[in-house]
């Protein structure tokens, strides 16, 4: 249950809700971290720090509130609630006894830094020098696409994990995407998500493991903010970056954030996919890069993929049986045997149709009349989803030997009042209630006995 | 996130670049600290979300000019080929510190082309980018208006109006007629500060928050207008006078050709008066 939780939870936010104070307190000592932050404010609490940031005193809460129009209390509260809780704002005593608020100093002083200048480099004092074998954006891309594919092609075993680290493999392992059978729902799940998501799903997997590698959060999370506000097809110099800092820099290089010519080499290139990670830039950015769809599928339950990546092929196949490979073309079968494997694999219905939908070749989406997925598929594979929901188990309890009809019924209408009674049998006089209702029921017999 | 994503916003920033017009203040600022306000303000917005964009026009005398517009990423390297420039000395944010170097480096060349001392006004917003659903105009200006430009002014007014682009207005000492109009046609903010002290805040209070946010945030309310129009032979603020048909000058008193677009008048209703 931990993972279908987790993948559903996006945004730094809410990451950094769930560090404690001290770490939050130390991660605003770099202003790449505060500029991060700042930019998953939302909107009304981006302007509440920009109006606190240039006042050294506190401001009292009253005054706040009267920055906002009276219907718009709600937003307000919310901004007040979004601050608070990451420690920006700090609740301050003013000196009248008033409820004031301050913005959190070092918080402070690194986003005028990040705003206004000053300070230390974010790269240490060296300046990066250009360099000789200079790395094209397509280069950078292509490096990164690959390296992105490796970590893919681990979760759906389409082997060439060897490829893979093994931190990074026993990462993937731990974050619950891959069992020993396989991918599992979250996994499938993960696969379907944007390429943004992935990576930022993958780094909260890292940042969460990382202090069990004995690294230091802190250190990492700047590190990696850094990296999500540097320049593209700029190299930068692994020169003052701290020894925790270094070992991370070979763990995004593995994943494809980072390009490096050698280990040794004193120069990295972050990619596109580690730029603009933290700054809430989605889908429509990276877009370009997805490659375009390659399903058809036909009524006759045949599923073409024009492909030769072993990764779509190694998708397509976790849900129907492939028959032949051709050069540039799979072609495979929809049966009842494969959806049900899928089925088993936690895989339902709506994620296939979905995956179909968002991967249908541009020849089956020109086409308006019909549907991308043919209306006789879909049904079928509802029907095979529903034929595993036939039998639902829950727990409960029997109350049996129940001696009055009259007994029999007041029990009952209370069972059923309550949304307890799973099932009941007024000619033998049985009554099965489920395991949370159990104590209610029991108390009420008693009580009605009582009264007799 | 649950926020709204307000989507791209695109600031157009006419600054009022006139050395000599800011004379009377550098007591309380100087003009290398105005300049510094402005830019932190230029920062402020580019960090509110990283869709933002921006485009500086300097109104200098007699003429104006982009400090930055988008177009001018490349700028920089046009003109320097050292490629190690660009890169932050500092804490700053890359990108920032990108842009500013070019809005530094361009109002210096500014400042030193300058050579004539005829001060006048010269607010010229250029909607290039009126296509643009999402932008708005702010105009930060010391200099008193001239009804020499009140045409092109006006003329600007209502496009702005048109594309729904509010003109904001941030004066500084002596309240400007057109633009309080320009604000108020297009829906603008127009506050007035009594001296420049302080003027970071008062832009990063008023003028930061885009379309979208106006409606949460409580700014400065709608002063009164004075829609009263300046003739254009003496500059006196009338209620009652002469326009001309064609290109809507005003005058006091009746012309016989019209100053502004020399076009001949033939008084002919008093001529028909006579006859009758």
């Amino acid at each position: 249950m931990k993972t279908q939780e987790l993948l559903t939870l996006q945004g730094l936010h809410q990451y950094l809700k769930s560090l404690p104070a001290i770490i939050l307190d130390k991660l605003y000592n770099h202003p790449a971290a505060c500029l991060a932050t700042f930019r998953e404010l939302s909107q009304l609490a981006k302007h509440y720090v920009m109006r606190t940031l240039f006042t050294i005193q506190a401001i009292p809460t009253s005054t706040i509130s009267a920055w906002v129009n009276s219907q718009h209390q709600k937003e307000h509260q919310a901004a007040l609630n979004q601050l608070t809780e990451i420690r920006i704002w700090q609740s301050h005593t003013l000196p009248g006894g008033m409820q004031g608020i301050k913005l959190n100093e070092s918080f402070r002083a690194n986003l005028k830094t990040a705003l206004c200048g000053g300070g230390e480099s974010w790269y240490g004092p060296q300046l990066s020098k250009a360099d000789k074998y200079q790395f094209t954006s397509e280069a950078l891309d292509l490096k990164s696409k690959e390296r992105w594919e490796c970590v893919l092609h681990y979760l759906v075993g389409a082997g060439e994990d060897l490829a893979l680290s093994g931190e990074i493999q026993s990462l993937l392992n731990n974050c619950g995407l891959v069992s020993k059978n396989g991918i599992t729902a979250a996994g499938f799940q993960f696969l379907l998500l944007d390429r943004p998501s992935q990576v930022w799903y993958i780094l909260l997997q890292y940042l969460d493991s990382a202090e069990s590698l004995g690294m230091d959060l802190v250190e990492i999370l700047s590190f990696l903010f850094q990296l999500s506000y540097s320049t593209f097809g700029q190299n930068y110099s692994t020169e003052g970056l701290t020894q925790t800092q270094l070992t991370c820099l070979q763990h995004m290089r593995e994943i494809g954030l980072v390009v490096q010519r050698k280990r040794k080499d004193m120069k990295f290139y972050p990619t596109q996919l580690a730029i603009n990670l933290a700054s809430g830039a989605k889908q429509e950015e990276l877009d370009h890069s997805k490659s375009s769809g390659y399903i058809i599928v036909e009524t006759n339950y045949r599923l073409y993929a024009y492909t030769e990546s072993p990764l779509d092929i190694a998708l397509v196949a976790l849900f129907c049986e492939m028959m032949y490979r051709l050069p540039g073309l799979c072609v495979g079968l929809i049966t009842r045997e494969s959806v049900q494997q899928a089925f088993t694999n936690g895989i339902t219905a709506n994620k296939i149709i979905n995956f179909i939908r968002t991967h249908a070749h541009p020849e089956a989406k020109k086409k308006v009349t019909t549907p991308i997925v043919p209306s006789t598929i879909i049904d079928q594979l509802y029907l095979w989803e529903l034929e595993r929901g036939r039998l639902s188990c829950s727990d409960g309890v029997l109350y049996n030997q129940i001696l009055s009809s009259s007994d029999f019924e007041a029990l009952r209408k209370y069972a059923d009042d309550m949304g307890v009674l799973l099932w009941a049998s007024p000619a033998k006089r049985l009554l099965v209630v489920n395991r949370d209702g159990h104590n209610h029921v029991k108390h009420f017999w008693k009580r009605n006995k009582q009264k007799d | 996130m649950g926020t709204r994503r307000s989507g791209e916003n695109l600031l157009i920033l006419v600054i009022d670049t006139n050395p000599l017009a800011w004379l009377p203040f550098a007591a309380e600022m100087d003009f290398t600290r105005y300049i510094e306000n402005i830019v932190v303000y230029i920062n402020s917005h580019l960090m509110m979300d990283h869709r933002n964009s921006i485009a500086v026009i300097a109104s200098h005398v007699n003429k104006s000019c982009y400090l930055y517009s988008p177009h001018m990423d490349n700028w920089i390297k046009n003109t320097n080929s050292n490629s190690t420039v660009n890169i932050a000395k500092d804490g700053r944010h890359e990108e920032l510190s990108h842009i500013n170097y070019i809005i530094e480096t361009r109002v210096k060349e500014l400042v030193q082309e300058m050579a004539t001392a005829d001060i006048h006004n010269h607010v010229d917003q250029d909607l290039r980018n009126k296509g643009q659903a999402k932008s708005r105009i702010l105009v930060i200006k010391c200099t008193p208006d001239t009804s020499f430009q009140y045409l092109p002014i006006m003329n600007c007014i209502f496009t702005a109006q048109k594309y729904n682009v509010p003109i904001d207005a941030c004066v500084i000492e002596k309240d400007s007629g057109f633009l309080q109009q320009a604000c108020d046609i297009t829906g603008g903010i127009y506050l007035k500060l009594q001296s420049p002290s302080g003027l970071l805040q008062y832009l990063l209070t008023a003028f930061l928050p885009n379309q979208s946010m106006r409606e949460t945030l409580i700014l400065p309310p709608k002063a009164k207008v004075d829609y009263r129009a300046a003739c254009f032979c003496h500059r006196e603020l009338i209620e009652i006078g002469y326009i001309c048909s064609v290109c809507l000058s005003i005058s006091c008193k009746f012309v016989p050709v019209c100053p502004t677009c020399q076009t001949h008048f033939t008084l002919r209703i008093a001529k028909k008066k006579k006859k009758a």
